[in-house]
Parts: C-alpha cells; structure tokens; sequence
C-alpha cells in the first residue's frame, strides 16, 4: 500500500538553530500517527513543510505519491490543516467562514451546516465567531480543516485547553475520519490522548524522531510491567511493587497473594509518558 | 477594518472628504472672488441670458419662488432677482416694472453691489440707452499662476493615492498576518500570490474611485482631462499597491506598519512640495519615485496638459510599478520562511 504521507530526512533551521534535524516517517491511509513531543521539539515545524507552509532546507515530502509544493493547488486541496492557533476570521460567522473556504476549495455547494451539526455547532452557525468560546472556536476549526473531506488531516493539538465534553466531541471525529479512509498526523503532548487513539506514535525531542511504533509495542519494549499488592497491616496497610519478568517476582507474587493480610492486587503497566521519559530523557510538559 | 474609528477608515474615507468640504469652503463660499446671483424669470427676458453671459458673475435659474428664497437663504446665492412676465416689453415701453430683489443679510455686500451693477448696466442696454460706464470686476488673487486651491487639489487627490493606496493593501495583508489567518489560506489551494493580489486589488479599485471622486467633486474633472487623469491616477494607485504590498509584508504587525506609513509616505509624499512651492529645482523632485505619476497629475489639473505630454510619465510610472513586483515576490516568501 501507498503511503498517504511519506517524509524522508526532512531538515529545517530557523537561521543557526536546527529546528528538525533528519525526520523520516510515513502515514498510512486510514491511519492515525500521534506525533509526540513537548513544545520546541520541532513539531509545528515539520507540520509547516509537511503542509506546504515551509519549504525544507533538505529532504522531500510526498503526498498521495506526489512531491509536495505549495504551488500545486491540487494536492493542496486534497489535505486538511486544524491549526493549534485559532486562525479564524471572527468577524464572520461560522457559516460564513466554511463557506469562504469551501469557495476556495473551489466547493460550489458546501454542506456547512451538516458539518457544523458534527461538530456541534448548527445551532450557532450564524453568530459571529467573535463570540465564540475557546472550545467552540476550536470545533470550528476542526470543520473548517474536514470542509473538503481531506485524503490526509493534519491536526495540530486539536484538544489542547479545550472541555472535557470538546475534546471527546473532537476524538470522535478524528476516529471517524480515519475510519473514512483519512490518513490523520495528530500533534500532541497530551499522552493519554495519543495511546487513546493513534495507531502508532512517534516521539520528537530536539528536532528527531526517536521511536516510532504502536503504543502497546513501544510500552512492551521500554516499559516495565509490575504487579501492585495492598497488605493490611497492623497499624493500616502497606503497598509492594514487583516487576516482572523473573522467577524471583513470580515466587514473591505467590507468597504474597497467598497471605492472610491480603487485601488488593493490581498488575500495572507502563505508560507512554513513562516510556517517553525513558527514550528521550525529557518530560513532556508546557 | 470594522468600525468608524478604524484608521483606514478616518484616513480613506473621513480625512479626504474633509478635506475637500474645507477646500470647498474657504475657497468656493468664503474666499470666492464670482458674486452669485439667482434668477426667477416668469417670462423669457433677454436679461437672463445677459446675465448668464456675464463672465463677472455665476448665475443660476431657479424655477420657482419657493427654489429662488432657498438659494439665498442657504448662501448658494448673494442675491435672487425675479423678473416679471413681459419684463424686457415693458422695460422698453418706460413704464417702470419692479425689480424684485432677494438678499441674504449675512451675504457678501461687495457681492451685491456687483450684481446690481451689472443688472443695471443691463437694463440700460434693454431700454436702448448708452450706459453712463462699463462694469469690469477684477480679480486680485495673490500670486502668479494657479491659485492656491487649484495646486491643493491634485495634493488632496495625491494624499488618498498615496496614504490608501498603500495603506489598504499593506493594513489587509497585516491583518491576515496577525489574526493568522494568511496561515489557513495557504494551506489551500490559493496560492501566496493570489492572496497578495486580492490585497492589492482592493485597495488599487478603492484608491482610483476615491481619487475619481475628489477629483470630480473638487471640479477638476472635465471630458478634456478625463483620460489623462484616468490614467495616471490608474499608474499611480497601481505603483501605491504594490508599496503597499512591500510595507505588508515587512511590517510583523500594525503597530510596526502605522510607524512605516508615517515615516516614509513623508519621503513618498516629497516631491508635492515642489508643486507647492515655488524654487525648488525639478531634479529634487525627479528623485523620488512618486514624481513619475505626481508630476502628470499636477501637469493636467494646473496646465491642461494632453496624454501625448505625459505618455512618458506614464510609461515610467507603470514600469515602476512592474519592477515593484520583483521584490513583491521576493519578500513575501522570506515573510512565510518566518
């Protein structure tokens, strides 16, 4: 199968400083590959030369088998871009502003509406964006990017700020799109996010890719697993964590369950943020 | 660019049109050398047309009395005079008609007393008589050459080429800039440069009716000069646009683009001095790159110059304008690298 996307040694300095440095991945049609890393790693970055926006000082970009320019309205009008900042035009209305970008999509009859019933919004469709909160303003972005029902969907931390009620609003339609066939590049640093529903992820730190797989493989692969048991004590509890993954851990784990003071036991596993930490050695916060 | 306060708005719209209604005022009402006179004739005298024919005075008919207390009353005329049917008939008969007159307290007296003047000197020609002197009413303007307001007007139309032709493409283009929204067109099919020339367009359409509109209100606007003027307000708005442009896509933000415009449209703006004031060599001027549609626009308005006189003007004006493009280009894609 074609990738829909397919980056190869993407380079990029903001004059002496090496905002991407080497980056090669692809993504799948119907796939979605969170791409995580905190602020500065050079995510927006490669979503610029990704898009068209930035041209890369090295490297090439295909999409959908052909090489991306940003002179070449047909492959332009094949993605769609939900930016972290809110580019909208607030003096419009929602409808209005779907409907100036369906014209430049050259969409001679957009359904706004039903989009904006996706997201939502329908019943505010025609009050000014001015007005709008920061969630609504971010649901507006998001039909704003699928106003041309994208073949790739790049969404640059589409959820980030946002309600809880938004952000699930949100993750159900970049399921969905994927669902449709879309290749979707999710931009987070929210981890629970990315496990909940990318395919695969990657991890940038300082400008590289520093693993990319599926979250359970890379959580198998860097995470420890452990076993968590609650003992009454007594004077009240006390709590034993065993790794596993030897024989000693199993021997304990029985001693341990066949207690009297037993009163609770968990295996727990590693999360993507702990195997971040592990691969990078940065955390992941603001 | 919502709301009446908005800049663009006092600088594109407000500022010109006031300056024309000053224009208007201190010269046209206050300062107007032409006594005005409001003729009501019941019948067809030969008088009106005298009078039309009068070179020392503006007349206007009005056609009724209702109209002719109104011109007055409202200062479109020094004085009103009604003409009664048979007027000329019985002027020549001797027998005495009345003159109705009409005056506005507040009016010009000097006004009036020219008007009555040539009323009489009129009549006596009527009657048959030999009038006992000749009324010439003379001028005294300060000076040599064009009046003052006819060498502000092409400055007034300049101000509207210079400040809206540049500042409404330049005020969109950072607008796009600073809301972000540059960044969601260019991830569409719109190209960069058809983004720059929606910018341009508008503000090149906005500036040449804007121009159009002084140059027709302040009356500088005639079928002998309209094509010229067309033309080189056209070459002009089209230069103005692409600065513009250059401003917009230097200026991160309006803060940045208000100190450009302020600064260097006086450096645009130069070579208006040398209409405005006498002295100044013509080479001065010729070194900015706004005397190429300045100087035909003064050429026209203050001499009546023909297309033939400013075609090279003109042809310079719009090569300027071509070459603008190239850095038009050059710096909006070192504005998307950033």
């Amino acid at each position: 199968m074609q990738p829909a996307l397919l980056a190869e040694d993407l380079c990029y300095s903001y004059g002496s400083v090496r905002a991407v440095d080497g980056i090669s991945f692809h993504v799948d049609p119907g796939e979605i590959l969170g791409f995580l890393g905190p602020n500065g790693a050079g995510k927006s970055t490669t979503i610029k030369m990704l898009t068209g926006q930035l041209e890369p000082d090295s490297g090439k970009v295909t999409l959908l088998g052909k090489s991306m320019s940003r002179d070449d309205p047909e492959l332009q009008a094949r993605i769609g871009v939900c930016f972290e900042e809110k580019n909208l035009y607030i003096n419009m209305t929602a409808r209005e502003n779907l409907d100036f970008f369906a014209g430049l999509f050259g969409i001679r009859h957009p359904d706004t509406l039903n989009l904006l019933e996706k997201v939502g919004l329908a019943d505010r469709a025609d009050e000014r964006v001015s007005r709008y909160s920061k969630g609504l303003k971010q649901r507006l972005m998001m039909a704003r990017a699928l106003i041309n029902a994208p073949d790739i969907l790049f969404l640059d931390e589409p959820t980030d700020g946002l309600d809880p009620v938004s952000s699930r609003t949100l993750r159900g339609i970049i399921r969905e799109q994927a669902r449709r066939g879309a290749a979707v590049l999710l931009t987070t640093h929210d981890m629970w996010e990315a496990d909940e529903l990318s395919d695969r992820v990657a991890f940038i730190s300082e400008g590289s890719i520093h693993a990319i797989d599926t979250p359970d493989a890379l959580k198998i692969r860097y995470g420890s697993r452990s076993v968590r048991i609650r003992l009454s004590t007594a004077g009240g509890t006390r709590e034993e964590v065993v790794p596993l993954g030897s024989t000693e851990a199993a021997e304990r784990i029985s001693l341990l369950a066949a207690s009297p003071d037993l009163m609770t036991i968990h295996t727990e596993e590693a999360t993507l943020e702990a195997v971040f930490i592990e691969i990078t050695g940065k955390e992941l916060g603001i | 660019m919502s709301g009446f306060r908005s800049p663009v708005v006092i600088w594109l719209i407000i500022m010109p049109f006031a300056i024309t209604l000053l224009l208007q005022l201190v010269f046209t009402t206050l300062l107007s050398p032409r006594p005005r006179l409001a003729v009501l004739d019941m019948g067809s005298s030969t008088v009106t047309e005298e009078l039309r024919l009068a070179e020392e005075l503006d007349m206007t008919v009005a056609g009724t009395g209702q109209e002719l207390s109104e011109l007055v009353e409202f200062g479109a005329a020094d004085m009103g005079v009604t003409l009664q049917e048979d007027f000329d008939s019985l002027v020549r008969s001797g027998s005495r008609p009345a003159l109705e007159l009409t005056v506005r307290p507040a009016g010009a007296p000097s006004s009036r007393a020219i008007i009555l003047l040539i009323i009489m000197d009129i009549l006596r020609q009527l009657d048959g008589s030999v009038p006992p002197l000749e009324v010439r009413v003379e001028t005294r303007m300060s000076g040599e050459g064009p009046s003052l307001r006819a060498r502000l007007v092409p400055a007034v139309v300049l101000m509207v080429l210079i400040v809206a032709g540049i500042f409404v493409p330049s005020f969109l283009l950072i607008g796009e800039k600073e809301k972000g929204t540059i960044t969601a067109l260019l991830v569409t099919p719109a190209r960069l440069s058809e983004v720059l020339a929606s910018k341009a367009v508008l503000g090149f359409l906005l500036t040449v009716g804007l121009c159009m509109a002084m140059l027709a209100l302040n009356g500088a606007l005639s079928h002998n000069n309209g094509l010229p003027l067309i033309l080189t307000v056209v070459a002009g708005a089209l230069v103005c646009s692409c600065v513009g442009l250059i401003y917009g896509c230097l200026a991160p933000d309006a803060k940045t683009l208000y100190t450009m415009v302020k600064s260097l449209n006086i450096l645009l703006a130069g070579p208006i001095a040398f209409y405005l004031v006498s002295g100044i060599p013509r080479w001065v001027a010729m070194v900015f790159p706004t005397y190429w549609f300045i100087d035909p626009l003064y050429r026209i308005t203050l001499e009546g110059a023909g297309l033939n006189s400013i075609a090279g003007s003109l042809a310079a004006t719009l090569l300027l304008g071509m070459a603008l493009l190239f850095p038009v280009r050059l710096l909006s894609r070192r504005m998307l690298g950033h």
